[in-house]
């Protein structure tokens, strides 16, 4: 099917990446999201296919490849998939959800430019009834596509037996196009989050954040322009900033206070800001109009992954019936469930950050247990701020759904 | 009008261990078209519906059987129809029922192979009266993980005694609790495991009597509550009280009036060998209060289904696209 | 097709033009796993459940390394094979590894480097590594900043990267540590010492000239030595020109800093982030295990990147289970803290693992306890077993009731038990099966040889201890004699202080550092206790309580001083001096050991006495000292010891002369005074004969000597030395007197004068056998 050497590059690139990200060298979703969209432009580039199956099963696997390779990073998902039993084992866990999900709505955008494509041209094959599909997938009228005959479509043929080509040389430029936005969004997703933040924040009202996001930071800053109002930062220690820089080639990240370097850059923008340690949280809450957080993953039942810390802070914001609002990007949400289950999804640093290497005589009596995330559980959160729209936690579950395609929920 | 006896050809079904209530009853109605001889889809539907109601008379707990009746005669309300020839139509229906009922017994493995991924290992797991789906879950768990397994005896009926040894049987630890003793055991347990009658539109939950307050202990001491679903169990219904479910009567929960003394006890049946009339034996006790209570969906974490792990919210989801529009 | 293919790698390489190289000398050159790596190098043995060589290319690749020369010696065709096989072959893994199959020849890191040089390997700055390194230090920082000075200064041929670690960290191995001394500006490295266990280093000495040159200098024995070195590509040429230099520290790191001619600069560079560490002995194993699981090494952690592949779950309380749903856990069992499992092992009922990794495919019988162990693949533990603090090698059988005691590595396919009990830091391995390939011999041929010597010595009453069905050789506890004479770490007590299943807490080296007058720059390396308990323990095993006996001395961990130049004398000209005897005693050793010709050894000696500034008569004090040291005592005396003393003359006697200067007098003073306080005093007249006959000292020379009032002991204090002397000086009288006669015998003969005739003839016949062989000397020895 596709030449040697083709295969060979793609699996060199996404072997690449696959190595980054298990190495932490990619850090951060957004990073993650980009990379992985980079790869898949030139899987599909490069791609030969005669028909959408095909070219599916080609992204799928290198989905699945670049998912497995995080081994944290493979989780179950909420959609029941005919996987043999013996796959089925438990596997969860958290790196960057944001690969799976950029690969999931790369996906979901082929198919719909595919059914674009191929309105009309192609008959719709008789539908198939059965009690169960009736019951999965709602009233079959719904299913039924209206004919539209537009003759001004160029013919898309599949399996072409003459020129195999054929297929993936009309489809290609549209796909490219269909990834391109995905990219646009990825690129864009700050200010369009940011963009209603005058709406969330009133003159005089006094925020509370945590740590460093950069969602957060472009929210507040986009919001300082209408307003005057106060910041509360809660330096997280001894938490990660994925601060990426590029050197060698490599993305590097450093592991500093990201309260700090959220208070600095915040105070240097001109926005009243106090950095407070994690310890006063509870005892500023009563003062403090809304708590605004950032996200490391959505999930789906409404919860989510964040910087550890955010979990103290929406208890105490609940204690106080303060509102906690959730900035993320959607690329963020994430078809999972279970993963607050597992002890281990919770992605454990090495603990030099809270217990020096060189006190060596502590080393090796206590053991130091230093998590990426915390997860919040979704009554604990108000609203979700996406370049979506704004959602209540309950509807998470609705955006997912229509973000991806339920078959890809297992890659 | 057949003389078909839709009720029997239940009863005889339901011998059948493996087949649930919804299932049993799906399978009747396909007898039933086999039967009949209606002539128009019309005349169809309403004579299964006129079988359905009387199941539904007939059956002293008829919540998860109106389901399976519901989805049966919807679906084949929905069915398009475009050949003329009826009879083929009716061969087809038939067909569809039987086949729904051959896949729906794999649900069970389905639900408990998701289930599966919630159960971490060595965990404590509390269960409620006797489930089938959830039997199959903890069975499926065993092979794999350390579980302990907590059941609460599930009175009237019993069948927790009935989980209780038949988990024994294959060597999982097993305890069993009493019903007023789940608030004195939640803490040991890690989550709550409970099968269904039927989930309804809201996302509740429709099960033995107890679930409800298992679920609300369970909330209180902050542990998840899981139910387990297969999708035949989606029942339209959007009850709002314990007092809206079919099965709730008058007769549930009345307060005996007190008899003045002396009077003779006409009412009370002929039992000769009475002696106290004040004495309230089991049997009685068991008259006078519900068989399965309603758990509101902001009580339960997830419903496991064939379809998916669902929140409660998901489940309406379903119900809106099978019933509504 | 093809033409875009490499789009991804150019982007990967970025703006860096240069690939950056490592070389990972595969082998240990030495033997601190044995009998563990007798059919297997070290650099596979399975740590965490990788082979260590997998997490040395992990570590490198997370710094960015492109290209790897892996340097193989002994099982060379097993690493090869075994890189071939595994994922970083494939395509897509970024790196390309060569495996280089060096001479049997190879004994050190030193041939290994002078190697690379032959072979041209290296084109640029490369790292140089260990195969038994685990890190997640960023060296490619490490490799900018050692680019950025070789910008301004082209001598700075390397860097090392140190940890800074504490003295007392589990990591920092206490047998095998070193004293840095770095400038704390530009963190120039301006001194380095070894510092080992046994004998305990009690001095390292530091030159003056460092402490007047440098106004801040910190003096640092609490750094983990990390191995990683940013190498220009001048190194490898060093060692080709100094043929001498072994060990990459000890010799040329020593080496580079303390010559005078070379003029090379050496940096260091303190890690402040990131974790490092060798596996070089299986102390180190041990914490480094522990490291791993405690996540140090992150993202070099089991659930996240396991160098083999392998999926684990992570659990609370650092416990690593197999992913892939293959382990079975009984419920009964308890898995404490720290543990990693591998797929599809087993585990029993009512079993107890605490602080232990467990390979694949294992099999834990029910109600064993496994203590701080660490299984390999395949290997099956029978019920009711203990194994504590120990290796077990892969496809071991350890068969029910057995105990394994602490400190135990049992070798590959080992078979032990029922009952069997095995004492604190046995070593045991399986007996070869007879017929075993020939070519697999030749190969291992002096592997081989040990082994078959000391299958050849097994006792039948420690077979009894095994069970029946044991197919195992114990190898001996204490060091085989030849090994006495192994210089520095390899000395079979320094091992010690390396081996699994001594106490962590160990605070056997600590340090002091006293600022008081003249011994100003004293380095003193205490060791009370440690050592001598350590023997305790080690002489009656039953002293389970041994690091009760650890006595704890307050230790500074970060020894950091700023020495302001008015409390510094300097470094006393005793401290260089010794330091400087007993550099040339290394030198002579290996030249002894490794047969030098006496030109090049001469060669050496003078480079150090141009590099130490000390007067000739030093050289001369330790070439005499060292000469006579190396002559044997053999028992009885006799004609074979005279035999024994005329070989080392003969071979080396001409060095003395060599070494810049002929100073024959001072030769016999010194041998004198050598001889006055050692065990060899009775060979005195006997090596000053042999000395006369190579023609190294003359009669004249002796006489002078003689004549010397300092000779006869005049200035010294009365006791032992004084008493030696004059022993020495009467058995140079009697000589000289025997020489005198003979003259006067030979004159007489020609000139006939007959006057005690009887006398002189066999005063004659002495003289002859004088000049043609020392058989007489026995005599001579008596007149004492």
């Amino acid at each position: 099917m596709a030449s040697d050497p083709q295969m060979l590059a793609n699996q060199r690139i996404v072997e690449d990446l696959a190595s980054r990200l298990r190495r932490r060298q990619v850090v951060g979703s957004r990073q993650a999201a980009l990379e992985t969209l980079l790869v898949l432009r030139q899987v599909v580039s490069r791609a030969r296919f005669s028909n959408v199956d095909q070219l599916v099963d080609v992204i799928r696997s290198v989905g699945r490849r670049l998912v497995d390779a995080q081994p944290k990073g493979r989780a179950h998902s909420f959609l029941y998939e005919y996987a043999d039993f013996n796959h089925g084992s438990f596997i969860t866990g958290t790196s960057e959800h944001s690969v799976g999900n950029t690969v999931r709505k790369v996906l979901h955008h082929i198919r719909e430019e595919y059914h674009t494509a191929t309105e009309g041209s192609t008959p719709a094959p008789a539908p198939t009834f059965s009690i169960a599909k009736f019951v999965s997938q709602g009233q079959p009228r719904k299913q039924q596509t209206v004919q539209k005959n537009d003759a001004a479509k160029v013919p898309l043929k599949e399996n072409d037996p003459d020129d195999p080509d054929s297929f993936a040389r009309t489809l290609k430029p549209v796909l490219m196009e269909a990834i391109q936005d995905v990219f646009d969004e990825l690129e864009t997703v700050y200010d369009n989050i940011s963009k209603n933040a005058k709406d969330h924040i009133h003159s005089d009202e006094i925020i509370l954040t945590l740590g460093k996001s950069k969602t957060v930071e472009s929210f507040l800053k986009a919001a300082a322009h209408h307003r005057n109002y106060t910041v509360i930062v809660a330096e997280t220690a001894p938490s990660f900033v994925f601060s990426s820089f590029h050197d060698h080639g490599l993305t590097r990240h450093f592991t500093r206070y990201g309260g700090r370097e959220m208070a600095k850059s915040l105070s240097s923008a001109g926005i009243s800001t106090f950095l407070v340690p994690d310890s006063s949280i509870y005892a500023l809450m009563s003062r403090v109009n809304k708590v605004i957080l950032g996200a490391h993953a959505i999930l789906a039942n409404g919860g989510m992954f964040a910087t550890s810390g955010a979990l103290l802070a929406a208890t105490a914001a609940r204690a106080y019936s303060t509102p906690v609002v959730v900035c993320a990007g959607q690329f963020k949400l994430t078809p999972l469930w279970n993963l607050y289950h597992e002890y281990g999804a919770l992605d454990f640093g090495d603990p030099s950050s809270v217990l020096g290497f060189e006190e060596g005589d502590l080393v090796d009596k206590v053991d130091v247990v230093n998590p990426y995330y915390d997860y919040v559980q979704p009554e604990l959160l108000d609203a979700f701020i996406t370049n979506y729209g704004d959602h209540p936690p309950s509807s998470i579950y609705r955006l997912l759904k229509e973000t991806y395609d339920d078959e890809d929920n297992e890659l | 009008m057949s003389d078909f006896e839709i009720f029997e050809t239940y009863q005889r079904l339901l011998k059948n261990e493996e087949l649930s209530t919804p299932l049993a009853a799906i399978l009747a109605l396909t007898e039933m078209i086999e039967q009949s001889r209606a002539g128009t889809m019309f005349e169809l539907v309403k004579e299964l519906k006129d079988g359905a109601e009387e199941l539904n008379l007939k059956s002293p707990n008829p919540i998860s059987l109106n389901a399976g009746c519901e989805l049966f005669i919807e679906f084949i309300t929905l069915f398009p129809h475009p050949s003329a020839n009826f009879s083929e139509l009716k061969t087809e229906l038939i067909r569809q029922g039987q086949q729904y009922v051959v896949e729906a017994l794999t649900y069970r493995k389905k639900i408990a192979e998701l289930a599966f991924d919630f159960i971490k290992d060595d965990s404590v797991i509390l269960t409620h009266s006797y489930s089938r789906v959830v039997m199959q879950t903890l069975l499926m768990a065993h092979r794999r993980k350390r579980i302990s397994v907590f059941v609460t005896e599930a009175r009237p009926r019993g069948l927790g005694i009935k989980t209780a040894e038949k988990l024994r049987a294959v060597g999982i630890p097993c305890s069993v609790v009493l019903d007023s003793a789940v608030a004195y055991a939640i803490d040991k347990v890690d989550f709550v495991l409970v099968g269904s009658e039927a989930v309804v539109e809201s996302g509740g939950l429709i099960n033995a009597v107890g679930s409800n307050q298992i679920a609300i202990i369970a909330k209180a001491a902050n542990k998840p509550f899981y139910a387990l679903a297969e999708s035949y169990k989606f029942h339209r219904l959007f009850p709002l009280s314990q007092y809206d479910l079919p099965s709730h009567n008058p007769k549930l929960l009345s307060f005996t009036q007190p008899r003045p003394p002396g009077m003779s006890l006409k009412t009370q049946s002929n039992n000769a060998s009475e002696v106290n009339p004040h004495q309230i034996n089991q049997e009685q006790i068991a008259q006078n209060n519900p068989d399965v209570d309603y758990t509101r969906p902001d009580l339960i974490s997830l419903v496991f289904s064939d379809v998916g792990s669902l929140t409660p919210e998901g489940v309406s989801q379903y119900l809106v696209g099978m019933f509504a529009g | 097709m093809a033409p875009k293919s490499s789009a991804g790698k150019e982007k990967l390489l970025g703006d860096e033009d240069e690939v950056l190289q490592a070389v990972i000398l595969a082998d240990s050159f030495n033997k601190r796993f044995r009998p563990l790596t007798t059919r297997k190098p070290r650099c596979l043995l399975p740590i965490c459940n990788a082979p260590l060589l997998d997490w040395t290319f992990e570590s490198l690749a997370l710094a960015g390394v492109q290209e790897i020369f892996v340097i193989c010696r002994s099982h060379a065709e097993q690493v090869k094979s075994t890189i071939a096989e595994s994922r970083w072959s494939k395509p897509g893994s970024g790196i390309k590894i060569m495996p280089i199959m060096t001479a049997k020849e190879t004994f050190s890191p030193g041939d290994a480097m002078r190697d690379i040089y032959t072979r041209g390997l290296v084109t640029g700055d490369f790292v140089l590594v260990m195969g038994d390194l685990v890190s997640n230090v960023k060296i490619n920082e490490v490799v900018k900043a050692h680019k950025e000075r070789r910008k301004t200064n082209k001598d700075a041929i390397m860097t090392m990267v140190v940890k800074e670690s504490g003295s007392r960290h589990r990591t920092r191995p206490t047998g095998n540590s070193s004293v840095f001394v770095i400038d704390s500006e530009t963190s120039e490295c301006l001194h380095y010492e070894p510092v080992m266990g046994y004998p305990p280093t009690k001095v390292a000495g530091i030159p003056r000239e460092i402490l007047a040159e440098h106004p801040e200098v910190e003096i640092r024995n609490d750094l983990i030595d990390c191995s990683i070195d940013i190498c220009s590509v001048e190194v490898p040429s060093l060692f080709q020109d100094n043929f001498d230099y072994l060990d990459i520290r000890r010799d040329f790191v020593h080496g580079v800093l303390t010559s005078d001619l070379l003029m090379k600069n050496i940096y260091c560079y303190v890690a402040k982030e990131g974790y490092a560490a060798r596996v070089q002995d299986t102390k180190s194993y041990q914490s480094i295990s522990k490291d791993i699981l405690s996540r140090w090494t992150f993202p070099l952690v089991p659930d996240n990147n396991h160098p083999a592949g392998d999926v684990y779950e992570h659990r609370r309380g650092n416990k690593y289970i197999a992913k892939d749903g293959s382990v079975v856990l009984a419920r009964t069992s308890r898995i404490g803290n720290n543990c990693l499992i591998g797929p599809s092992t087993q585990v029993s009922e009512d079993v107890q693992i605490t602080s232990s990794v467990i390979g694949r495919n294992c099999v834990i019988g029910s109600g064993s306890i496994i203590d701080n162990s660490y299984i390999f693949d395949g290997t099956i533990i029978g019920a009711g077993c203990v194994v504590e603090h120990s290796i077990v090698g892969a496809g071991v059988e350890i068969r029910e009731n057995s105990r394994v005691g602490k400190g135990c590595l049992v070798g590959d396919g080992v078979v032990i038990g029922p009952e069997a009990v095995l004492e604190r830091f046995e070593k045991l391995s399986k007996k070869r099966e007879t017929g075993d390939d020939g070519e697999q011999e030749d190969e291992e041929e002096d592997v081989d040889s040990e082994e078959e010597e000391i299958e050849a010595n097994q006792e039948d009453s420690i077979k009894a201890q095994l069970g029946s069905d044991c197919n195992a050789i114990v190898w001996p506890r204490e060091a085989p004699d030849e090994d006495e004479d192994e210089e520095g770490v390899e000395n079979y007590k320094n091992q010690r202080f390396l081996r699994l299943g001594l106490a962590f807490s160990t605070p056997s080296t600590s340090f002091f550092f006293c600022a008081t007058g003249d011994d100003a720059s004293d380095l003193e390396f205490t060791d009370e206790g440690s050592l001598s308990s350590d023997e305790d323990s080690d002489s009656s095993d039953e002293d389970s309580d041994s690091d009760a006996n650890f006595t704890t001395l307050p230790t500074s961990s970060a020894t950091s001083l700023t020495l302001e130049n008015s409390t510094i004398v300097a470094a006393s000209d005793a401290v260089a001096e010794s330091e400087f005897r007993a550099e040339v005693e290394q030198s002579l050793e290996r030249a002894f050991a490794e047969g030098h010709s006496v030109d090049n050894a001469a060669v050496e000696l003078k480079t150090l006495r141009m590099a130490s500034n000390v007067p000739l008569s030093r050289v001369r004090e330790s070439v005499v000292s060292a000469i006579v040291e190396k002559i044997q005592i053999v028992e009885g005396g006799g004609v074979p010891q005279r035999q024994e003393i005329a070989k080392v003359i003969n071979r080396w006697g001409p060095l003395i002369d060599k070494i810049g200067g002929v100073d024959a007098v001072e030769t016999v003073s010194i041998l004198q005074t050598h001889c006055a306080t050692s065990e060899r005093l009775p060979l005195f007249a006997q090596i000053l004969v042999a000395l006369y006959q190579a023609d190294i000292v003359e009669e004249v020379d002796m006489r002078r000597w003689h004549a010397l009032p300092s000779s006869k002991g005049a200035g010294e204090e009365p006791g032992p030395r004084r008493d030696g002397m004059k022993k020495c000086w009467d058995v140079g009288a009697a000589l000289l007197e025997q020489l005198s006669q003979q003259e006067s015998d030979s004159d007489e003969d020609s000139e006939g004068d007959d006057d005690d005739g009887d006398d002189d003839e066999e005063e004659e016949d002495e003289e002859e056998e004088l000049r043609r062989g020392p058989r007489r000397i026995e005599q001579l020895s008596i007149i004492k």
